[in-house]
């Protein structure tokens, strides 16, 4: 099931890249260390002093695109990146649920931090997870398709922390081509 | 536990994003694209430099909305370094730490310095006494402290090599030792040299039938008992190699683990002078003397545009020689091509990169006209518009 949903998302990549107008000119990604700094400037976290994301950096890059070529975007670099972003998803979450930078937090975390739950995560709170999200790695409002698909996936998850739908919302974003082009 | 739910997300929304890509009205304005493609990280239009940025393409002022981007921290810690970074190392690998090489180049972009003392200067740039007790060379601490790459880099003289032995800026940089005075002939010196300064691998130049006085004693005139071998294959490059390479004969560097020692020695090597047993009627190396026989011989005047001497002494003078010639200027201006537009440079490319070339001469060689040209060009991954 998982192999067949990579090998349709590898599929819908390349017909991406094949049809994009951008093509023509080339398609720039962005490389190793264009990521991790974009991951930076849209999170606010810095790598360095969260050890956990500087170990992983350190021991993956070379997994990552080396130049930025269209044709460096392989699945092994797509999941790097997807779990690279994952973990400055995780970060943030966690800075928000300390308290840090809360005022910013598009949703209550505090009750995840008290080993509370909260419930079912209501439809104007993934709304405004995807708003939140959307605007932090592409600077722009979520498309209705981009709604109903996150809000499906969502429900895919059940019943779900404020932290892990977040999470999950990030790196939807965050692992975009729209973001991890150039 | 964690990364694999990520991955089990990423999978699955992967399969959707790329449509959402293709349905979105992005609003990628010049001035974010131009942002983007100088320091490599996005810029928000909630950002005050967005709309200063704006305002200067609105008026036509391109160059000064690039010269905004290139004052973020991340044109230096990304762009910049990843560029030199290619060049530091034999095996031309952006995976390597902060050395001595990048920091330098770092710093003569940041600074606006004439990009001709990448090969002559006399100084290098070391980390905050801030950030570390750690030796000139020692960056170790620079990224794992989150510096700066914009204020935390400071010019200060090269050590000195030797008493009458010049500084070379790159030339005579640890990094660069390392990589190509360790060992063997020093002629890799030569070879990378010509390879990354000016664009020109040594398959672009090397030459048959050139005068092969200066072909050292250690080159086998028939190997395989085939003297043809030597003369159309080996005296090719040995040929211009060996003339040239006298320029690092008093440069070495010993290995030690993964630790090393750049050392300049007063009189020459004796790499350069050993197995002489191998042809003990070829050139004996007595000093740092060298001298160029593509120019003298006019091998591919256009390419390398040489401009003053073409044979001197030391490593400056060889510096100097590589840093006047227009292939030198033709080869950054390439290089900063392929590493923001994503793509070689090709033929049609020709006018864009001569026209950034001569702006670049024009204004004192300062890189970052190079690399805020090559931004704004339409050739270059669409342009801004």
């Amino acid at each position: 099931m998982i192999m067949r949903g990579y090998f349709f998302g590898l599929l819908f990549i390349a017909s991406w890249l094949m049809t994009t107008p951008a093509h023509a000119q080339t398609v720039g990604i962005k490389n190793f260390r264009q990521y991790l700094g974009s991951l930076e400037t849209a999170t606010g976290i810095s790598s360095f002093k969260r050890p956990e994301i500087s170990a992983f950096f350190g021991q993956n890059m070379s997994r990552m695109p080396k130049h930025g070529l269209a044709s460096e975007l392989d699945g092994p670099a797509l999941m790097t990146l997807a779990a690279l972003s994952g973990l400055f998803c995780k970060a943030q979450v966690e800075e928000w649920a300390k308290g840090a930078g809360s005022a910013k937090a598009p949703v209550e975390f505090q009750a995840d931090r008290a080993g509370g739950r909260v419930s079912q995560t209501s439809q104007a709170q993934r709304a405004s997870l995807m708003s939140f999200y959307s605007r932090m790695f592409l600077d722009r409002d979520p498309t209705r398709l981009e709604e109903r698909n996150l809000s499906e996936l969502a429900q895919k998850f059940g019943d779900s922390s404020n932290a892990k739908l977040a999470i999950s919302f990030c790196v939807a974003y965050a692992a975009s081509l729209e973001f991890i082009a150039l | 536990m964690f990364i694999r739910g990520i991955f089990f997300f990423a999978l699955t929304s992967l399969i959707t994003l790329p449509t959402w890509a293709n349905e979105s009205a992005i609003p990628n304005t010049p001035a974010k694209k131009l942002f983007l493609r100088l320091t490599g990280t996005p810029l928000s239009s909630r950002d005050s430099r967005h709309a200063k940025m704006m305002a200067l393409i609105d008026k036509g002022d391109d160059f000064e909305a690039a010269k905004i981007a290139m004052d973020d921290d991340n044109f230096y810690r990304i762009t910049v370094r990843h560029w030199a970074s290619l060049m530091s190392n034999r095996e031309g690998t952006p995976y390597v730490a902060l050395d001595d090489f990048q920091s330098l180049v770092i710093g003569v972009v940041r600074d606006g310095l004439d990009a001709r003392l990448l090969l002559t200067g006399d100084f290098t740039y070391k980390q905050s006494p801030l950030l570390g007790n750690g030796g000139t060379f020692d960056f170790l601490l620079f990224d794992q402290r989150g510096a700066s790459y914009k204020k935390d880099l400071f010019r200060i003289p090269q050590p000195p090599l030797a008493t009458d032995l010049e500084p070379a800026g790159l030339l005579t940089t640890q990094a660069w030792a390392k990589a190509h005075y360790s060992g063997g002939t020093n002629r890799r010196a030569v070879q990378y040299a010509f390879q990354e300064f000016l664009c020109a691998p040594i398959d672009k130049w090397k030459t048959p039938n050139l005068d092969d006085r200066f072909v050292r004693r250690d080159v086998d005139r028939a190997p395989g008992d085939n003297p043809r071998t030597y003369q159309i294959q080996c005296r090719s490059c040995h040929a211009p190699m060996d003339a040239m390479a006298g320029a690092f004969s008093r440069l070495n560097f010993d290995q030690m683990g993964n630790q090393g020692r750049f050392l300049a020695l007063p009189t020459v090597h004796p790499k350069y002078n050993q197995n002489t047993q191998v042809y003990p009627e070829g050139n004996a190396t007595f000093d740092d003397a060298w001298t160029n026989p593509l120019a003298e011989n006019h091998i591919q005047d256009e390419f390398f545009g040489w401009e003053g001497p073409t044979q001197g002494e030391g490593v400056k003078a060889f510096g100097q020689m590589l840093a006047n010639s227009g292939a030198f200027k033709s080869c950054l201006v390439k290089k900063v091509f392929t590493s923001l537009c994503k793509r070689e440079p090709v033929s049609r490319d020709g006018n864009a990169i001569q026209s950034v070339a001569q702006t670049f001469s024009e204004n004192g060689y300062d890189l970052k006209r190079v690399f805020g040209g090559v931004a704004l060009l339409p050739a270059c991954v669409g342009g801004i518009e």
